[in-house]
């Protein structure tokens, strides 16, 4: 059941408590009646310590969900402050608990399968301070209250909480969701130069009984015939340009020893790289890894100690897409060794075989992709992320793809970036003719990018790039996730 | 009860705000540029060729992969977009801005009512109407002996090379996604209403949140 934030410290009133249900309701039910298409998660959050995902993230690989913990963070960590006190908070770093465990008190009120441990207790006493450290304790429990409640904070509400605070959910149950509306600016081409249209328009759940995970979400999508993006994840069966629910993933888990350890089975992200949110840039398009629509039904392990991560899939392909002979099968893989406090680097895998290429028809596909990353905060405010990987494609040449991205905060919540990209597929030997950037000689691009968070978990974002062959382009994009 | 009531009042213009803007919401356009491409070349398709049957094809029809876009042009496409004898260009202009189908329509009708330039790949062909009916060269893109006039005609693609009947312009075993039901019919577009929509729900949200706090 919703549970208004609010309706302690407001007195309980019926009418009160009635319009916040249908209020949490209403954006519930419109978010997943509406629109389409993304995911994200800021693999710059190292610099704050937080080398290990499941911190923050349902996913033992990180992305999407996040757990209350992490939406705590998310409000602490990631968006601007304002006001007096604002410059002294804003540089407040919290230590991040060093491997993540799921509690035993979580576990304790779901395997009893009452709410009495949530309904019980006092709300005002779960403030975001003392419930974030239950939601994501250390090994060593030395996971430090994640936000210093501050006296306009001491409500019933927290920001760990679904929705701006305004929906408590039970220990068990994670809810999240993403919405993001693009506007797309090409002031050169001859073509279409403006157009702005969701983006993306998800929910996520999960539910949890004792290790058992159950995760999934599900969103609305519109696209144009042929596009690339969304099909793969569509639910509903309309072709042409209609809305479609779709679902990006869905999956269940078993976790061991204390959650180091992730056995799951369903649709998920395939594990490769760096899971940067643009999945238009080269390096995910290329390996075929973004999180927008690239997920595969597989069984996945995941490890994720103090030092070492990673996780590996077997691919059995996208069973949401039809007739079998379009599905990839084959395994994906990252590992990654933390070797400082704030540096990471790791190495990626993956070989997949189709039948037929569901983008180019190409028969017989077999794909690799093979490389390297790294993350690093060299400074407390400058991260670079790096990533190069080694393609192999069936009637193809050897390609490469790779980027490098700068991230500078300036201030709190704002961010500065600069990326570079270039790729060569490997030259087509089936299509033929003069080699050109991309297939067969490098292609280049750069990226300019102002990142505001300016909101609790509300972030605007501005993109201009430029990629040979391809027009200037400006991208301005609202997000907001739950 | 002056005290008791505020809240309520402000809570419910609140409410309203938000779903009006996340209901105007429903008015947004497509998560990508929408082409008219395939239909408006099935519809040229079918001009010319009135007796067949004609799908929505593919991106693939005149692109290397199913995500066309300017550029990436399959042998096909390469032709229709190639300036014709005598240096005219077609009236084929990149973008889905105008009339399309009348750009594709005038595109298909010049392809096949001119004679390829010298040292281009072709094959001769007899026309019928809607063309002048006449035996001369034509287009043959897929350099296979058979003229593109002739692949649709037979409802092949002008793009696989292969004799009658290999290479269907219309494959039956194309990608299909999804797993279950349909939904309903698209609705309205107006891109800008939803923009101003996400807007209003952002800052009605966290108005909210930031009189929750206050309290």
């Amino acid at each position: 059941m919703l549970k208004g934030s609010g309706t302690r410290k407001l007195g309980g009133r019926d009418s009160l408590r009635a319009f916040q249900r249908f209020l949490g309701w209403s954006l519930v039910v419109l978010f997943v009646s509406l629109f389409p298409s993304r995911a994200h998660a800021y693999t710059w959050m190292i610099k704050h310590g937080y080398a290990s995902c499941p911190v923050c993230h349902a996913d033992p690989s990180g992305g999407e969900l996040l757990t209350q913990y992490g939406r705590v963070q998310s409000d602490e960590l990631l968006r601007m402050k304002y006001g007096k006190g604002a410059s002294e908070s804003s540089r407040i770093e919290l230590k991040a608990p060093r491997l993540v465990r799921r509690t035993p008190e979580t576990k304790t009120d779901a395997l009893s399968g009452s709410e009495e441990g949530d309904k019980g207790a006092d709300p005002e006493a779960k403030t975001a301070g003392e419930e974030a450290p239950t939601a994501a304790a250390t090994e060593e429990e030395e996971a430090p209250p994640p936000a210093a409640p501050t006296s306009s904070e001491e409500s019933s509400s927290s920001p760990g909480d679904f929705l701006w605070g305004l929906v408590k959910t039970p220990d068990w149950l994670l809810l999240g969701g993403s919405y993001r509306h693009l506007t797309v600016i090409r002031p050169s081409t001859e073509a279409k130069k403006f157009s702005t249209f969701p983006m993306m328009a998800d929910l996520y759940g999960q539910v949890q009984f004792g290790n058992f995970r159950a995760e999934g979400s599900l969103g609305v999508v519109r696209v144009g015939v042929g596009s690339p993006y969304a099909r793969a994840a569509q639910l509903t069966t309309n072709q042409g340009d209609q809305w479609n629910l779709l679902s990006r993933t869905h999956w269940l888990g078993y976790d061991f020893a204390d959650g180091m350890i992730t056995v799951r089975a369903g649709h998920m992200n395939l594990p490769f790289g760096i899971r940067i949110p643009e999945h238009t840039m080269w390096v995910r398009q290329a390996t075929l890894t973004d999180r927008e629509s690239a997920q595969q039904d597989g069984v996945a392990f995941a490890y994720n100690g103090e030092k070492l991560r990673g996780e590996v899939m077997g691919i059995l392909g996208n069973y949401q897409v039809n007739p079998d002979k379009y599905r990839q099968r084959g395994y994906s893989l990252y590992a990654e060794y933390l070797v400082g406090e704030r540096t990471a680097v790791g190495v990626s895998s993956m070989v997949t075989k189709a039948v037929k290429d569901r983008i180019t028809l190409q028969a017989d596909p077999l794909r690799q992709a093979h490389g390297a990353y790294v993350r690093s905060a060299l400074t407390e405010d400058l991260v670079l992320l790096a990533e190069a990987d080694a393609l192999f494609t069936s009637d193809h040449d050897a390609g490469y793809v790779g980027f490098a991205q700068a991230d500078y905060e300036i201030i709190r919540g704002l961010h500065l970036m600069a990326t570079g990209e270039v790729q060569n597929r490997g030259y087509d030997k089936l299509v033929g003719g003069a080699k050109t950037a991309g297939n067969g000689k490098p292609q280049f691009g750069v990226w300019g990018t102002v990142d505001w968070f300016f909101l609790p978990h509300c972030e605007l974002r501005a993109d201009a790039y430029k990629r040979q062959q391809d027009d200037f382009t400006i991208l301005g994009q609202l997000h907001v996730f739950l | 009860m002056m005290h008791e009531s505020k809240p309520r009042v402000a809570r419910s213009s609140l409410a309203a705000a938000l779903l009006v803007g996340l209901a105007t919401l429903c008015s947004s356009g497509s998560a990508s540029a929408s082409s008219k491409f395939p239909e408006s070349l099935q519809k040229a398709l079918t001009r010319q060729f009135p007796g067949v049957s004609f799908c929505v094809p593919l991106c693939t029809a005149c692109h290397l992969t199913t995500v066309g876009g300017p550029g990436n042009l399959n042998v096909f496409g390469t032709s229709l977009a190639r300036p014709l004898n005598g240096g005219t260009l077609p009236n084929l202009i990149l973008g889905n801005n105008g009339d399309v189908d009348k750009k594709l329509d005038d595109s298909i009708n010049n392809y096949f009512a001119s004679t390829p330039a010298t040292g281009l790949p072709v094959a001769s062909t007899t026309f019928h109407a809607p063309q002048a009916v006449a035996t001369r060269p034509s287009y043959d893109s897929d350099q296979d002996g058979v003229s593109d006039y002739d692949e649709f005609e037979a409802g092949d693609s002008p793009s696989e090379p292969g004799a009658k009947g290999v290479g269907q312009f219309c494959p039956a075993d194309t990608a299909q996604y999804g797993c279950f039901a349909r939904v309903a019919a698209a609705p309205p577009t107006t891109d800008r209403l939803a923009l101003f929509s996400a807007g209003l729900v952002v800052l009605g949200l966290a108005a909210l949140r930031r009189r929750q706090r206050v309290r």
